[in-house]
C-alpha cells in the first residue's frame, strides 16, 4: 500500500496554481463593464436628460424601444448638422422613419417572446412602451414631429426618460 | 503502469468567480432601470379637434411660449414653482367659485349602481372579455371603499388641465411643466392622506394610493381643446 501512494504521488505533475484565476475573471468582468457601458452611451448624439421629482420606474418585464433626440456629436456635425436630431438603433434618422422602426420592434418583440412561450407575442409587443430620450435643450418641435409619428403607428405609451431629482 | 491522476483544481477561487459573475449581474441590471414620466398619447384623429368640448370654467389652461413664459388661465408672468398652488386651488375650487371647475359631491347610490352594472356585465361577458371586466368591477368597487374612508372629500370634478406649450419651448422648460402638474396632484393626495389617514404618502399602502388617485383623478389634455 505504502508503495502505491507513493508512486502516485510520483506521478502527481506540477500543480496549477489557481491564485491568477480570480485575476482573470476579474479582466472579464472589466471588459464586460467597459463594453455594456460604452454600448449605452454609443449614441451619435449627445444627450443631457432633464430632471424632474415625480417619476415612476419602469417595469423591466416590459419591452421597450428608445428614441433619441438630441445633437449630433462634434465629430458627426459636419454630416447631419448642429440641430436636433432622431436616433433610431444606431443610425441617425427622420422623424418619417420612426414608423418603420416601431414596426420592425414590435415585430421582433413579438418573435422572441412567441419563441419563449407561444400564443403571447402579440400581447407582449401591445404592451411596448416607446422610451423617449430627449436632450435638454432640444425645442418640442422635434419631439411633436416624432409623437406624430407614433401616434400614426399606434405606439401610444410612452416614458420620458429624466433624471431623478429629489 | 497505474492510471496518472489529473492534478485537482482549487475549487477555492470558484467563489471568487461566482462572487465577481454576481457583481456584474447586479451591476447590468441596475442600468436598465429608468426613471421616467409616463404618458399614453391621444389616439389619431384624421379631424383636427380631437376632444369633446368642455364648459370654458372646467378648462385650465396653461400655455408656454419659446421664451419659458407661462400664461395660466388669465395670469402672466409666473414662475414654474407657483403652478402647483394655483392648481390645486382651481381643482379643490372650494369656494365653488363659478369661474373654476365645476365639482359635486359623490354619492354611494351613483357607485353602487355601477358596480352592480358590472356585475350584470360579468356575468354575461364572454371569454375574452372577463378578465376586463373583472378589473373594472374591482375598480368600481374600490371606488365606493374610497367614498367610505374619504367621505365628503371625495368629489367629482370636471376640470381638464390643458397644456399647449410653443413648439420652440425647451423640452427641460416642458418636463418641468409636467413635473409641476404632477406635483400638485401628488400634493393634494398627500394632504388628503395626512388628514383622513394621518399618515405621510411614504407609508400609504398601494390600494390606499390607488384610492387616492381616483378621489383626484388626474386630467390633462395637450391637444388644444374646443369650448362648449
Amino acid at each position: 500500500m505504502s508503495k502505491f501512494n507513493k508512486k502516485k504521488k510520483k506521478s502527481d505533475g506540477p500543480g496549477i496554481t489557481t491564485a491568477s484565476l480570480p485575476d482573470i475573471v476579474f479582466m472579464l468582468l472589466f471588459f464586460f463593464m467597459v463594453t455594456t457601458k460604452t454600448r449605452t452611451n454609443d449614441l451619435s448624439i449627445s444627450i443631457s436628460l432633464p430632471s424632474a421629482t415625480e417619476t415612476g420606474i419602469l417595469d423591466d418585464k416590459t419591452p421597450t424601444a428608445y428614441i433619441n433626440i438630441g445633437v449630433p456629436v462634434k465629430a458627426l456635425q459636419e454630416l447631419y448638422g448642429d440641430n436636433p436630431r432622431i436616433q433610431l438603433n444606431d443610425a441617425i434618422l427622420n422623424a418619417s422613419d420612426v414608423v418603420g422602426f416601431i414596426e420592425n420592434k414590435r415585430a421582433s418583440i413579438e418573435k422572441s417572446f412567441e419563441m419563449a412561450q407561444p400564443g403571447v407575442g402579440k400581447a407582449k409587443a401591445s404592451k411596448m412602451i416607446v422610451c423617449l430620450k430627449v436632450d435638454q435643450n432640444a425645442q418640442l418641435g422635434t419631439l411633436d414631429e416624432v409623437r406624430e409619428e407614433l401616434k400614426t403607428a399606434k405606439a401610444l405609451k410612452i416614458n420620458y426618460v429624466v433624471n431623478k431629482a429629489n | 503502469m497505474g492510471r496518472r491522476l489529473a492534478p485537482e483544481i482549487n475549487a477555492g477561487s470558484m467563489a471568487d468567480i461566482a462572487f465577481l459573475l454576481l457583481v456584474f449581474f447586479i451591476v447590468t441590471a441596475e442600468m436598465s432601470k429608468e426613471e421616467g414620466i409616463f404618458q399614453i398619447l391621444p389616439e389619431k384623429n384624421e379631424n383636427s379637434t380631437i376632444t369633446e368640448p368642455v364648459k370654458e370654467r372646467n378648462a385650465i389652461r396653461i400655455f408656454m411660449n419659446e421664451n419659458n413664459d407661462i400664461l395660466f388661465e388669465d395670469q402672466v408672468g409666473l414662475k414654474m414653482s407657483e403652478i402647483p398652488k394655483l392648481l390645486k386651488e382651481q381643482i379643490l375650487n372650494t369656494d365653488g367659485n363659478p369661474n373654476m371647475p365645476e365639482n359635486r359631491l359623490v354619492t354611494k347610490g351613483e357607485l353602487q349602481s355601477i358596480i352592480d352594472k358590472n356585475k350584470a356585465r360579468l356575468e354575461k361577458a364572454s371569454e375574452g372579455k372577463v378578465k376586463s371586466i373583472a378589473k373594472q368591477l374591482k375598480k368600481s368597487q374600490l371606488r365606493l371603499k374610497a367614498l367610505d374612508i374619504f367621505g365628503n372629500d371625495f368629489k367629482k370634478s370636471n376640470h381638464v388641465i390643458s397644456v399647449t406649450p410653443d413648439k420652440g419651448v425647451r423640452y427641460s422648460s416642458y418636463i418641468k411643466l409636467k413635473d409641476m402638474i404632477a406635483k400638485s396632484y401628488r400634493e393634494l393626495r398627500s394632504e388628503l392622506a395626512k388628514k383622513r389617514l394621518g399618515r405621510t404618502w411614504k407609508d400609504l399602502t398601494l390600494e390606499e394610493k390607488k384610492m387616492l388617485e381616483m378621489v383626484y383623478k388626474k386630467n390633462v389634455s395637450e391637444s388644444p381643446i374646443e369650448k362648449k
